[in-house]
């Protein structure tokens, strides 16, 4: 697909009063004007525009679908236009295979949410050459939003006929005195309605020799700043994936704060104001999860039992948006933002940062290590969810500490721990499933819906415990042992030894 | 991406009228299709209103100094593109038998815009040489115009003695008749009995009619400017049989 070429006009003259301008060049092809309200749709991370594209989503008047656009950062067509959606929504309820192809990658499992708007007055005509063909198309549009208006020309070559079209229009141009633009209209319009997303600071670089509480205080200070990005997601309950990250940043924190405990005075109210947190926000997750695999086909369950996971979800949601919106958590992100700064003043001491992080995930990765060799081949659930929860902390600290080791080492065993946290937590969130249903099922009054519990268990029919013998188990049983086997061992002496930078 | 080819080794049987209007209902149909005008008369490029011309000319092609994507226009129908011709491609024998591997030469070429096309058609000029046998390797599929004569049909013969001759040769042989004209009793005769000895022909008739004639009028495929017509109905069911023939799977609606 060709670059178009764009230009903006400063003054903001009428779309009619460009008309003229552009009216002498030679063709009988007439003008067609039409009003849209456009919008882009992205992840509320921007996760397209970071990926280098534009979702457009141009609704005419008394039209509720409209169509969508793929757009390059420079303008560039990526996929022609296609059938709209209603945001919010998932990749997977947009109706062209190619658009959902182009996106997917980019956005999963993300929500498309419309994150600018405003509204275009459009006209536009063919181009066409001496032989009557069409070589593009010359766009007016003037976007007008609640704090002024900008109008834009893009001329769209066909393929093929780039240089042919600003040839032929170069006098046009030239005479209507047109400022040239390397940025596309949208783009140009999303930069100037809102700036960037307003992303949380990364959390700054680190050595070997960095003190050790500002470096500690600047990484818990970034999953604060994640946290906070997410609260307003999860209050308007536009994605589920608000959650995930805001879940992700708690975690994180936590682990941090466990691991370099005894380094950091007195973390006890922060450790319950955690805990209290983590607890209060799981249900809502689990039944996100279980919901969406719902949604996506990949796992069943009888309608009733699904209508009473919508309704458990709503309420689980209005009850999470109250508690964001409480005292207690209003004074948990206080006290840690207050002593985050009293952390980060602290006097550096004599240990190095590089030592005291290799220790921390010795201690972590040995700490697996034990929770697995405490069973043979056979592994209680329980179980299972506590190593994975060892796995998970191990892996925090290496992606929190990763600038201080080789890049190659440390990628990975992540990569090693996240394949051990896909499969682990795959049959995780099946058990975290019947353990909803147990609880719901003790506390149901209801015989109906005890009744519909206990189906759902009886259907779910899981085993008292895995045999990692067995075939189905054979992923999982090699995922524990590329961990905790030699090699898992021999990839962190590798990295703490001779990963230094 | 599955290339189609019309070809017959008699001129003025009605390949290029058939490469356009499939093309442009394959395209008009959702698929991405691509047109490359292989004649030097560059009658298809005409229809579509693209000047039939290359830069450099075929040798630039064939040397590699400027590869197919970059000569690739777009015509004024959605979806559909093409490679005009050049006049240049009467020397295109030549080019491609100074090179290695010359009869795979311009399946080669085309390999570079897989990813942008789901169907390729080629216009072939009526000519038994190199560049046939380059289309014959490259083509999922010959689609071969006949009309109802007796040197219509001899051509085909020799066309199926030539593809029996060559194993490595890919395409499966298609016709189908054109320029049909039902009230003469040879076209009628010739038909039946062509039928019963060939069960790949394609059971549609293109009339010998004034709508395909007038394309060259309207510089367009009959179906945008006569749909309703003999013809443009008749185009339209040789589409919808070779995408039967082909299984081409429609694009999910936009």
């Amino acid at each position: 697909m060709p670059r178009p070429l764009h230009f903006v006009c400063q003054d903001g003259p009428t779309l009619a009063a460009l008309e003229q301008r552009f009216a002498l060049a030679a063709t009988n092809a007439r003008w067609q004007r039409e009003g849209i309200r456009r919008c882009l749709l992205d992840s509320a991370d921007r996760r397209l525009r970071d990926a280098g594209m534009l979702l457009v989503h141009d609704l005419a008047e008394d039209d509720d679908r409209g169509t969508l656009t793929l757009f390059d950062l420079a303008g560039r067509q990526l996929v022609a236009p296609s059938a709209g959606c209603q945001p919010p929504c998932r990749s997977a309820a947009l109706a062209d295979a190619r658009l959902r192809a182009a996106v997917a990658p980019a956005l999963r499992p993300r929500t498309l949410l419309a994150v600018r708007r405003w509204e275009v007055e459009r006209s536009l005509r063919p181009w066409l050459n001496g032989d009557d063909k069409i070589i593009g198309e010359l766009v007016l549009e003037r976007h007008a939003w609640a704090g002024g208006t900008l109008v834009t020309v893009t001329a769209r070559p066909l393929r093929g006929y780039r240089r042919e079209l600003r040839a032929a229009l170069a006098p046009a141009f030239a005479a209507a005195d047109l400022e040239p633009q390397a940025l596309a209209a949208n783009t140009l319009l999303d930069a100037r309605l809102a700036g960037e997303w307003d992303r949380p600071p990364p959390p700054g670089t680190l050595t070997s020799d960095a003190p050790v509480a500002p470096a500690i205080a600047g990484r818990l200070a970034h999953f604060r700043a994640v946290m906070q990005a997410n609260e307003a997601g999860i209050r308007d309950d536009l994605d589920i994936e608000f959650l995930h990250d805001f879940r992700v940043a708690l975690r994180r924190a936590r682990s941090l704060v466990q691991a370099f405990e005894s380094m950091l005075g007195d973390v006890a109210a922060l450790k319950e104001g955690f805990a209290w947190l983590s607890r209060e926000t799981s249900s809502l997750r689990d039944l996100d999860v279980w919901l969406d695999a719902l949604d996506d086909g990949s796992t069943r369950v009888a309608p009733e039992l699904h209508a009473h996971l919508r309704a458990r979800r709503r309420r689980e949601q209005a009850r999470l948006a109250r508690l964001l919106g409480g005292r207690r958590y209003q004074r948990l992100q206080r006290d840690w933002g207050a002593w985050l700064e009293r952390l980060a003043a602290q006097e550096p001491g004599a240990t190095s940062l590089r030592a005291l992080v290799d220790k921390a995930i010795r201690r972590r990765h040995r700490r697996l290590c034990r929770r697995r060799h405490q069973h043979d081949r056979v592994l209680p659930p329980a179980a299972l969810h506590e190593i994975r929860k060892d796995a998970k902390k191990l892996r925090y600290l290496l992606d929190a500490f990763a600038p201080l080791y080789a890049r190659k080492r440390a990628r990975h065993l992540i990569g090693v721990l996240k394949r051990l946290q896909t499969i682990a937590g795959a049959i995780c969130d099946r058990w975290a499933h019947a353990g909803l249903l147990v609880a719901w099922h003790d506390a149901a009054k209801d015989d109906a819906l005890r009744a519909l519990f206990a189906a759902e268990l009886e259907h779910l029919a899981l085993p008292a415990a895995l045999d990692l013998d067995a075939p189905d188990n054979a992923r999982l049983a090699r995922a524990l042992d590329a961990m905790c086997g030699p090699d898992g061992l021999d990839s962190l002496h590798r990295l703490c030894d001779k990963g230094r930078r | 991406m599955k290339v189609i080819a019309t070809y017959n080794l008699k001129g003025g049987v009605g390949k290029t009228a058939a490469a356009v209007n499939l093309a442009y209902l394959a395209a008009a149909h959702g698929h991405r299709t691509l047109l490359w005008d292989l004649d030097a008369q560059g009658a298809a490029s005409f229809y579509l209103r693209v000047k039939p011309r290359l830069a450099g000319g075929a040798s630039a092609l064939i040397e590699k100094r400027r590869n197919l994507a970059r000569a690739i226009r777009a015509t004024d129908h959605d979806g559909l593109d093409l490679v005009p011709a050049d006049f240049s491609y009467r020397n295109l024998d030549l080019e491609l038998a100074d090179h290695k591997k010359s009869t795979r030469r311009l399946g080669k070429m085309l390999r570079e815009v897989e990813s942008d096309y789901d169907l390729v058609f080629l216009d072939c000029a009526p000519s038994m040489s190199v560049v046939s046998e380059n289309v014959f390797h490259m083509a999922d599929l010959l689609l071969v115009p006949l009309i109802p004569t007796h040197l219509s049909v001899r051509a085909y013969a020799q066309l199926e003695r030539f593809r029996e001759r060559d194993a490595s040769v890919r395409a499966r042989l298609v016709p189908f008749f054109s320029m049909v004209d039902r009230r003469k009793r040879l076209h009628r005769e010739l038909i039946v009995s062509f039928a019963r000895e060939h069960p790949e022909l394609l059971r549609i008739f293109v009339p010998y009619a004034s709508q395909v004639e007038q394309m060259g009028e309207h510089r367009a495929p009959v179906n945008v400017f006569a749909d309703a017509s003999a013809g443009g109905r008749a185009f339209r069911a040789l589409w919808q049989a070779l995408a039967e023939r082909l299984a081409l799977v429609p694009p999910e609606p936009a």
